[in-house]
């Protein structure tokens, strides 16, 4: 933890500097419009069409180079689909269309687990508790220990290599961290209640099992083991790359973890402060940034989880100077060295640490 | 039939869904869709100084229709899906082939689209079609129709029907026009009128000297004198909801049997700081509530009993966001003032700032 970068705020200045952040969204929001819903449209394109290429250069795998192909291109279109359109559009960022389709309430993503689970892990508990231990569930997935302020336990010595398998194996990791399978190991939660929540969660993974492992492979003929072997890949790709670009935004060197007493008594100029200082971004170019789903502009993200996506970018200028004037820190740097710092973490807190030995 | 579509769609849903199946047909320049109802538009025509009449051919999922109803109809403008009722004034014999006429309001988001912006390939969305104001079977002997303004278009249908099978009752059309270059439908009508004895037109203006012997508001001499009073024995009025009172009212004190209907009246004005209570529909739930202007929707509703998945409670979670049909709410944050129908809403920032209709 390292305070030091962020400077004390009076009441007064707290509240001002929420304030000021608020003005920038108003400003975003008043402005929401045609240019937001025809670049969605245009992504929903991209993804339809990398999907077919994809798809369809794997069904042509009988000359190798073409699964290579066909892989890479189905990936970017898993990649394109669970980050820039599905979770931008179940934050409820393109509602403003009134198109069915791209409604964030009923809106379903190419990934096994739910989109009703994940509008109630992530867009309410992760967004509005954000970085709170205990809170927020994407504090380590409930399994592992990234912050000193986490309790250790002797499992955490093991935690390298099960996040490496969390890793490759993200989307089942976030299709049943909703079910908290913890609470029943803890007696928490019985396992008839558990019983009857995995049933949509069932019906999901059937479909996405169904489609990428039965239905593609099948209708690929002659090429059904080249085809459902692509598909994994695809897949694992896709795992690899949202595993990297989320615990890119909140378990880097500078974020901070919080206690649940911080939510005592507290002022809507503290909730922006808190996404602020829980929430690091990504440098990079504009590919790059429509690739993360404009995750890489995380903090954006949490001050302003409705706006359009595609106007991040613009606002963290903005956002940089509000930081500036009220000296905060503004976490900010390349994918290599925010994922340094993620590894790092994952292996420094698999041994017992403590926040005061290294806090400044 | 039925039982195979079923099977099929079961079958192939894990494949596709329908938001794809939508998206490709959209590609490659069909209006077919999986259950949404699609149209395209394939003539524009003036009808008359201020209106126009489209004709559109809507896709395999429109219903069959009755002659009088009227269905919602969403155009893409701006990048916003914007909704309007209109009432089909052509023959349900047309099938899927179907004509709205539309009057042109200066300022009016949706009728200056239909009437100056769109053309013939374009493609607007249609509800199912909806409305009461049907012709009673068996028919009764002598109809009087009373139309206003864009009242006439839902007795147009009316109207082409009983022409088509050769007018099997006695009809007498009242049709009000603010004047004569205003009248929708004349040349078609006097022909009706001349082939068919049994059929009487009456076109009154309501302003301006005319050179016609009829002219002036709906009024109990005015009905004496253009109509055989005594021999009516069912009344259709359909109009401004101003009109639609006077009128039903006259038919009232004459004891005529009356089926009625009124265009929404335009909103009242905001008023963001007088206190007020305004009528909430839950639309679903059939229930009214009378909730305060000075509070967010959702804490509401909750006092009164309703339960509404909810999150965050300040606008970022977007749990609680439900669709407001009708009326107008004010945003809480930027104090936004918006009326569009079919817009979606979160309920936790959102004031009543008019009577309102959600869909819960």
């Amino acid at each position: 933890m390292n305070y030091s970068k962020n400077r004390a705020m009076s009441t007064e200045e707290l509240a001002q500097f929420g304030a000021e952040l608020e003005a920038i969204k108003q400003e975003q929001i008043a402005d929401v419009g045609e240019v937001d819903a025809r670049y969605i449209h245009r992504i929903v394109a991209a993804v339809r069409y990398t999907e077919v290429i994809g798809r369809g250069f794997l069904f042509l795998s009988f000359f190798p180079p073409f699964w290579l192909l066909g892989v890479f291109i189905l990936a970017l279109s898993k990649i394109l689909e669970n980050m820039e359109l599905g979770h931008n559009v179940m934050h409820g960022q393109y509602d403003f269309m009134n198109e069915p389709s791209l409604k964030g309430s009923t809106y379903e993503w190419d990934i096994a687990g739910t989109s009703d689970n994940w509008r109630e892990s992530h867009n309410y508990k992760h967004h509005t508790y954000t970085n709170i231990k205990g809170m927020d569930d994407d504090v380590g997935y409930g399994m592992l220990r990234l912050f000193p302020e986490q309790r250790w336990a002797p499992m955490a010595l093991f935690q390298t290599f099960y996040a490496t398998v969390l890793a490759l194996l993200f989307q089942w990791g976030i299709a049943i961290q909703e079910l908290q399978l913890g609470k029943i190991v803890k007696g928490r939660k019985s396992w008839a209640e558990l019983r009857e929540e995995l049933k949509p969660v069932m019906r999901k993974i059937n479909r996405q099992l169904l489609k990428d492992y039965v239905i593609f492979p099948l209708l690929a003929g002659p090429m059904f083991l080249s085809v459902l072997a692509g598909n994994f890949v695809a897949n694992i790709l896709r795992n690899l790359w949202t595993f990297m670009i989320i615990f890119c935004g909140h378990f880097t060197a500078d974020a901070e973890v919080f206690n649940k007493s911080v939510l005592d008594d507290e002022l809507p100029g503290h909730w922006y402060l808190r996404q602020l200082r829980g929430s690091s971004n990504l440098k990079g170019g504009k590919l790059f940034h429509i690739l993360s789903g404009n995750l890489s502009h995380q903090i954006e993200h949490h001050l302003f989880p409705t706006v359009p996506a595609r106007r991040y970018a613009t606002m963290s200028v903005k956002v940089q100077k509000v930081c500036e004037k009220f000296g905060q820190n503004y976490n900010n740097d390349y994918l290599y060295k925010q994922f340094g710092q993620v590894v790092w973490r994952i292996i420094r807190h698999s041994f017992p640490s403590s926040p005061k030995s290294l806090g400044t | 039939m039925q039982a195979l579509r079923t099977w099929s769609e079961n079958l192939l849903s894990p494949l596709i869904n329908p938001a794809q199946f939508d998206f490709w047909t959209q590609q490659l320049g069909s209006t077919r869709a999986w259950s949404r109802c699609f149209a395209r538009v394939i003539s524009v025509m003036s009808e008359s100084q201020d209106t126009k009449t489209l004709t559109l051919k809507a896709n395999r999922n429109w219903p069959e229709f009755i002659a009088g109803q009227h269905c919602n109809i969403t155009a893409a403008i701006a990048g916003r899906n914007i909704t309007r009722s209109y009432s089909i004034s052509s023959d349900p014999i047309d099938g899927r082939r179907i004509q709205i006429t539309v009057r042109r309001e200066s300022g009016g988001l949706m009728s200056e689209y239909l009437c100056n912006d769109i053309g013939v390939g374009d493609r607007l969305e249609l509800s199912n079609p909806f409305g009461n104001m049907l012709l009673p079977t068996p028919m009764p002997a002598h109809l009087l129709l009373m139309a206003a303004g864009s009242g006439i278009t839902p007795m147009m249908s009316q109207i082409r029907t009983m022409a088509r099978k050769g007018m099997p009752t006695s009809v007498t059309l009242l049709y009000w026009e603010k004047t004569h270059a205003d009248f929708n439908f004349a040349q078609e009508l006097q022909l009706i009128a001349q082939k068919y004895q049994h059929f009487t037109l009456q076109m009154i203006t309501t302003r301006g000297q005319s050179e016609r012997p009829l002219s002036g508001r709906v009024s109990h001499e005015l009905l004496s004198k253009v109509a055989n009073i005594n021999a009516v024995d069912q009344v259709f009025v359909c109009g401004s909801s101003g009109f639609v009172q006077a009128a039903s009212s006259m038919c009232e004190f004459r004891k005529l049997p009356l089926i009625s209907e009124a265009f929404t009246p335009s909103q009242a004005q905001v008023s963001n700081t007088e206190i007020a209570h305004h009528d909430v529909y839950l639309r679903r739930s059939n229930l009214h509530l009378s909730l305060s202007n000075q509070k967010p929707l959702l804490e509401q509703l909750e006092n009164a009993g309703i339960s509404v998945p909810s999150g965050c409670r300040q606008g970022i979670c977007n749990t609680c966001t439900c669709v407001r049909n009708l009326g107008t709410t004010t945003d809480e944050f930027s104090g936004g003032v918006d009326n569009e129908p079919s817009q979606i809403i979160k309920l936790c920032v959102s004031r009543a700032a008019t009577n309102i209709e959600l869909d819960l």
